[in-house]
């Protein structure tokens, strides 16, 4: 196994081969076949796409990297339905390009916060979070109201 | 000795280059870490957490990690194939490419042009100069390799080959996404299956970016600086092949609970547990080589390095597989335990056998011996402090996090609002910051020692100069 002299280890070019075939065995069953079954790309039947001002905003949050403190899926856990609502289902996400479920509770997930309270408090929590918790860790994103939405990357998006 | 030209300018470049890299993402780490309890200390938009956050992963990862593997697998192919690199003008264009293309990255994420795919951030035309930067890479190595004057190919060039193929597919296939605009595009894949193919990355770049390329230096620089021979080359080859194959399907068990088909987060955590025997076999592999003659530990100054620094794989490679499981998950995601389980690989494993091969290569380089054995034992035990404030700091508040999510009043109801939950957390991130203070001013011991070295290499090299032409 170890064949001193005359071996795999000996065949660099064979040996290269061999450790592609070994690292793409795991690689196709759990991600190229998913790709190719339907339960991978499922879709809510009343799924709407994103309007412009939503792709937008979707635009705004991957640029700011809301998603380093921010999930967007709740989990099928008593306490998670609890406080953020219903868990997230498969089909909700069929125009999400890329994912942005997010890795990290820093702050609460949102994927149910749309309507959860009024457009103003967003507005104004936005600006300035700690004037809402005082002790929020959350940045002032006071800086937005003077940025203009790039109209071109959401056109190309839609 | 020298009977083959050895290509030391583009080592000594790109050790040069990561250390750079180094500071600034470890100084972006500590500004991150106090605005996470004190939010005054978000200055705008360029400095703010959402952004700087990524900056300082992907400095650190790209900057650090692959800066030093680069300029450490130059080295290592040249000894172990005993000859000079195929091109070595081109791995000097790599050298230059790789810190431009640093320098170019970190300003768009500061900009905030980001893909938002955890570890691969870079916008398009970044991942095209990275893609470029790989293959630039992949044929001096993979040539030099080829064209070897040594038949048989030691340990760490199977990890070597193995680093080049996996990490071009997986850089690959993750960043394939539709350009919009020259600063912004669109993933190719959508919802779910966005988010496999992620993970499927972003697990796998931890595998092949922080876990075989510094087993490949662990395997050459631990029988280097012990003189002892690795125990088993028969483990040595059970644990390639079987972390290998395992790595790949294990990308989902960061997905535990989401919407992705139970099988494959099922499949996924199943490889995960099997990972920890491969991980092991190495671990053992070097406990054993150290085995034969433990006064190594404390008569070479090296060994401790790699030793902890293996130790701390061992622990990751436990840690990990438990996180992986579904109740465990269930607290734990989402929390600051996650977080400390990360830093110990990256300050414990990855940092600590960089370092110790850097304190190999650098003296080897000058032809000289190490500046001062004793600021490199200082070095160890302050980063080995820090590391270990920060990892248990973050366990102990990511658990709290976990149950105080989790509690709920006999009524049914939640106990503690979110923002209850997030104050909860302020003192052990203030500790955090102090464990990564203790963890940088480590790394400034080192710095030091390391660029003393060098500048009493040369001041013997020109004495040496002199007496021949006296």
């Amino acid at each position: 196994m170890s064949g001193h002299g005359n071996g795999l280890y000996s065949k660099a070019l064979l040996f290269t081969i061999v450790a592609t075939i070994t690292v793409l065995i795991g690689t196709f069953v759990t991600m190229f076949y998913p790709m190719m079954r339907d339960e991978m790309h499922p879709k809510l039947e009343n799924l709407k796409p994103f309007t412009p001002l939503e792709l937008a905003g979707r635009n705004i949050y991957m640029r700011e990297g809301c998603m380093n403190c921010h999930t967007q899926t709740v989990r099928p856990l008593k306490a998670d339905v609890l406080r953020y609502g219903d868990y997230s289902k498969a089909g909700e996400f069929y125009y999400d390009r890329p994912h942005l479920w997010g890795s990290k509770r820093t702050g609460p997930d949102l994927a149910r916060v749309g309507g959860k309270y009024p457009d103003d408090w967003h507005y104004q929590h936005m600006a300035n979070p700690q004037a809402f918790y005082e002790k929020s860790n959350m940045p002032k994103y006071d800086f937005l109201n003077k940025k203009k939405i790039n109209i071109a990357q959401t056109v190309a998006g839609l | 000795m020298n009977e083959y030209q050895y290509d030391y300018q583009t080592v000594k470049g790109f050790i040069v280059s990561c250390l750079f890299w180094g500071v600034i993402g470890l100084v972006i780490g500590l500004l991150i870490s106090i605005q996470l309890w004190n939010s005054d200390f978000n200055f705008g938009e360029y400095f703010s957490f959402g952004r700087l956050r990524t900056v300082h992963t992907n400095v650190l990862a790209y900057g650090l990690g692959i800066g030093a593997e680069f300029g450490i697998f130059y080295y290592l192919v040249i000894r172990l194939t005993k000859r000079p690199l195929l091109f070595p003008k081109l791995a000097r264009f790599h050298l230059w490419l790789f810190n431009a293309g640093i320098a170019l990255a970190t300003l768009t994420l500061f900009m905030g042009y980001s893909q938002n795919l955890e570890y691969a951030e870079f916008e398009w035309p970044i991942d095209v100069a990275v893609v470029i930067l790989w293959v630039i890479f992949a044929i001096n190595v993979m040539g030099t390799i080829f064209k070897r004057k040594e038949n048989e190919m030691y340990i760490s060039l199977w990890y070597i080959i193995a680093t080049v193929v996996t990490v071009a597919i997986l850089y690959i296939v993750n960043n394939l996404s539709i350009p919009a605009t020259l600063t912004k595009s669109y993933h190719l894949f959508a919802g779910v299956n966005s988010a496999n193919v992620e993970w499927w990355y972003g697990h796998n770049a931890v595998g092949f970016l922080f876990t075989t390329p510094i087993l490949a230096m662990f395997y050459y620089f631990l029988p280097k600086s012990t003189g002892l021979p690795i125990y088993s080359h028969r483990l040595s080859i059970i644990s390639f092949w079987s972390l290998i194959f395992a790595y790949l399907w294990t990308g989902a068990h960061h997905l535990v609970y989401t919407p992705l088909p139970d099988w494959i987060q099922t499949l996924g955590i199943a490889f995960t547990l099997f990972l920890i025997a491969p991980s092991w076999g190495s671990v053992v592999n070097g406990y054993f080589t150290v085995e034969s003659d433990w006064s190594v530990m404390k008569n070479k100054y090296l060994t401790k390095f790699f030793i902890v620094g293996v130790t701390f794989y061992g622990l990751q490679t436990i840690q990990g597989p438990s996180q992986g499981i579904r109740v465990i998950s269930s607290l734990i995601h989402y929390t600051d335990w996650v977080p400390g389980h990360v830093h110990m690989g990256t300050m414990g494993w990855v940092t600590m056998v960089i370092c110790g091969s850097i304190y190999y290569i650098i003296p080897h380089i000058y032809k000289t011996e190490i500046y001062s054995e004793k600021i490199a034992n200082i070095h160890f035990w302050i980063v080995l402090i820090g590391q270990l404030m920060f990892s248990i700091t973050m366990w102990i508040t990511g658990i709290q996090q976990g149950a105080m999510w989790k509690m709920t009043n006999p009524d049914g109801t939640l106990k503690y609002t979110f923002i209850e939950t997030v104050i909860a957390n302020y003192p052990y991130w203030q500790m955090r910051t102090i464990a990564g203070v203790i963890f940088v001013v480590g790394m400034l011991f080192f710095l030091y020692n390391i660029y003393m070295t060098i500048q009493k290499g040369k001041k013997e090299a020109a004495a040496q100069l002199a007496t021949a032409n006296a």
